[in-house]
């Protein structure tokens, strides 16, 4: 029965199964997917050749304008696109050292929720209304590990305390707590399992300031806990800054810059992240308007040629508006990026357009 | 959830004062003298006069109605049958069970094919089963009850004799019948199911299931029907109680004994107290199921539970 117990450090007892990197492998690794959404009236290509890395108990901020293809490529890895009209092309997925798009149906199911799972953006629509939180955080327990009856719900009501819910709310439904609070109920059954890797989609976008920072510290401080590697898609620069590793800016449905998080944010180069980070206001200076990058971003169904960014970039020439960039490192860093005009010693060789003009 | 459901059954007077005085408003205002229907078109004027007064036929409106309320309230009395000369209520429980049957039957078999076939065109939406489902729904719903009953007459009863083709006394006796009456309640079911459920498919929730590692069948089974249940609900007990007043049509083409012959009969021969009790009789019925059907909202969906006070 239920009797107040001190709360024990959490032991993770069950699945502390982690990967083994072979000579610096990747944990993740994707290899030129591309998705597509399909109609009768056009082609959306919504992820587009990305290219992408994630080390094992590493943390990578997925940074990139709405629209950009953060979230399909999130449902791409676990297979989740909605088909219809969603079509994964073409590409790899590796992870551990397997192309989850080769796998069976059945092999994925194992995955999801197990080795890789994912906190969704709204927290308020993510949880079954029907269902008792604790039968939701029961459910992946059940799926994935040998525990039943006592045991599973034991093990349910520690997830709760885990997130900083008072176990005695395990038979409330969803509706009977707040947006922060479905959240933490999230984060428990994504943690439930003790994955591999978690991918969090915006987990803080739906919720209140104050809110924000609690739950990202939560999701941290278990990050680490855990020694689970993650995907953090945002497109919060500063959050990145305090989470994350590394980072990858993702514009039209690729990659175009990714790195260290210190040595991309101390030398941005790509025409694109240098807008972004620019566009950041600052609290020191009074400026009389924000920054912006001129433009919008380029309607996915009709994506421009070249380079994707050069209908926007002050440094377009006739070379970007042809060529696509290929994806280029500098030597002795942590640093890749597509851009013509930056060399492998980081150097930006790039004029503004106006001043030929 | 008592104080609830005694609160919606103390609901149910104010309504069925207001059925019982529109019935009677309507059966006062009809064309037509029930006494002379009664003796037929040879007595002559004096005679019917004198009947008209013995069925207290002359009295005014009001004190007519105010008779019929102390009566049913007083006494639990609905009146007499001026033609079977039986009460009422033992008339209307004469032909109920062969009706409840009869609903009950078309209901259960409706809902057991609607569901699922709802279920699946859902899921696979716009395909060649979703499309076959939606003409054979059409056909369904457009299809005459009568003449389906007709078809089902000539075919399993006429020729191939699995089932009589009338009556209503065995088991065999309601399958055609059940069958007749279930045609648009199964196409009402199956569309109603289809799109409840292709709107919670597309619910966040749905993808967080499936996002655990669930599996695609309790993904859907678990998850999205039981979310997509209260408009199926809704619909299956607005079908029920439908048929609990009676399927005149069914009833006159498998000449089974049921309210809804009862009532047709009734109203020909102007026997009104039969009507009159007979509506009251079909409300409480009707409000009854609506009952039903709202306290299951409350099993399937825990904000209301809640909320029922």
């Amino acid at each position: 029965m239920l009797q107040k117990k001190q709360p024990k450090p959490f032991q993770p007892e069950l699945n502390t199964e982690r990967w083994e990197a072979k000579d610096g492998e990747p944990l993740l690794e994707i290899r030129d997917l591309n998705i597509i959404y399909k109609t009768d009236a056009r082609t959306v290509r919504a992820v587009n050749k990305l290219n992408l890395k994630l080390g094992a108990g590493e943390s990578l901020g997925f940074v990139g304008e709405t629209g950009a293809g953060k979230t399909t490529t999130a449902l791409g890895i676990l297979r989740l696109v909605p088909d219809p009209p969603g079509i994964i092309e073409s590409g790899q997925i590796l992870f551990e050292g397997r192309d989850l798009l080769g796998l069976e149906k059945d092999e994925m199911r194992q995955i999801r929720g197990s080795r890789i799972s994912m906190i969704f953006q709204d927290p308020m629509t993510s949880l079954n209304p029907s269902m008792t939180v604790g039968a939701q955080i029961e459910e992946v327990l059940g799926l994935h590990e040998k525990l039943s009856g006592v045991d599973l719900c034991e093990r349910a009501r520690h997830m709760l305390e885990v997130v900083g819910i008072r176990p005695e709310r395990f038979n409330d439904y969803p509706h009977q707590f707040s947006g922060g609070m479905k959240q933490r109920v999230c984060i428990a059954m994504a943690l439930a399992c003790n994955p591999q890797m978690i991918i969090a989609d915006e987990p803080t976008t739906a919720l209140d300031v104050t809110i924000q920072a609690q739950v990202l510290e939560l999701m941290n401080k278990l990050k680490d806990e855990f020694n689970t590697s993650m995907l953090l898609i945002t497109h919060d620069l500063g959050v990145v800054a305090e989470i994350c590793d590394r980072v990858a800016i993702m514009y039209a449905g690729s990659v175009v810059e990714d790195g260290d998080t210190d040595e991309i944010y101390d030398h941005p180069l790509h025409p694109y992240t240098r807008g972004l980070f620019a566009s950041i206001p600052s609290l020191d200076e009074d400026v009389e308007s924000l920054h912006v990058i001129p433009g919008a971003p380029p309607d996915p169904a009709d994506l421009p040629s070249g380079c994707c960014f050069h209908p926007r970039c002050p440094y377009a020439t006739e070379r970007c508006r042809k060529e696509i960039p290929e994806m280029r490192a500098i030597s002795g860093v942590d640093h890749q990026l597509a851009c013509h005009y930056v060399n492998e010693k980081g150097e930006f060789s790039g004029k503004e357009a106006k001043a030929d003009a | 959830m008592l104080r609830y459901i005694i609160k919606r059954i103390l609901l149910l007077i104010p309504v069925l004062i207001g059925v019982t005085l529109i019935t009677f408003t309507l059966l006062y205002i009809t064309p037509g003298d029930p006494a002379r229907a009664l003796l037929g078109p040879s007595a002559n004027t004096e005679q019917v006069e004198q009947l008209r007064e013995e069925m207290g036929l002359n009295d005014p409106y009001i004190v007519r109605y105010g008779n019929f309320l102390s009566n049913l309230v007083l006494h639990q009395d609905m009146g007499r049958s001026y033609r079977a000369k039986q009460p009422v209520f033992s008339v209307i429980m004469s032909a109920f069970p062969a009706t409840l049957k009869l609903a009950a039957l078309a209901v259960a078999i409706a809902v057991v094919i609607g569901i699922p076939l709802g279920i699946i065109s859902a899921v696979k939406q716009y395909s060649v089963f979703d499309n076959v489902a939606l003409i054979l729904g059409l056909i369904g719903i457009s299809m005459p009850v009568f003449w389906l009953g007709m078809l089902l007459i000539l075919q399993f009863a006429a020729r191939l004799h699995w089932f009589p083709s009338a009556g209503f006394s065995t088991f065999k006796h309601m399958v055609l019948p059940s069958i007749a009456l279930s045609a648009q309640s199964i196409a009402v079911i199956m569309r109603m199911t289809r799109s409840s459920m292709l709107e919670v498919i597309r619910q966040d929730y749905i993808r967080t299931a499936r996002a655990k590692g669930q599996t695609e069948a309790k993904v859907i089974i678990h998850h999205a029907l039981r979310n997509a249940l209260m408009p199926i609900i809704t619909t299956v007990g607005l079908q029920f109680g439908a048929l609990l007043g009676g399927a005149v049509l069914t009833e006159a083409v498998f000449s089974i004994p049921g309210v809804g012959r009862l009532m047709v009969d009734s109203i020909k021969m102007k026997d009104f107290p039969v009507v009159q009790g007979g509506v009251l009789f079909i409300a409480v019925a009707f409000s009854l199921v609506n009952l039903v059907v709202d306290l299951l909202y409350a099993s399937v969906n825990p904000k209301i539970r809640s909320q029922y006070r």
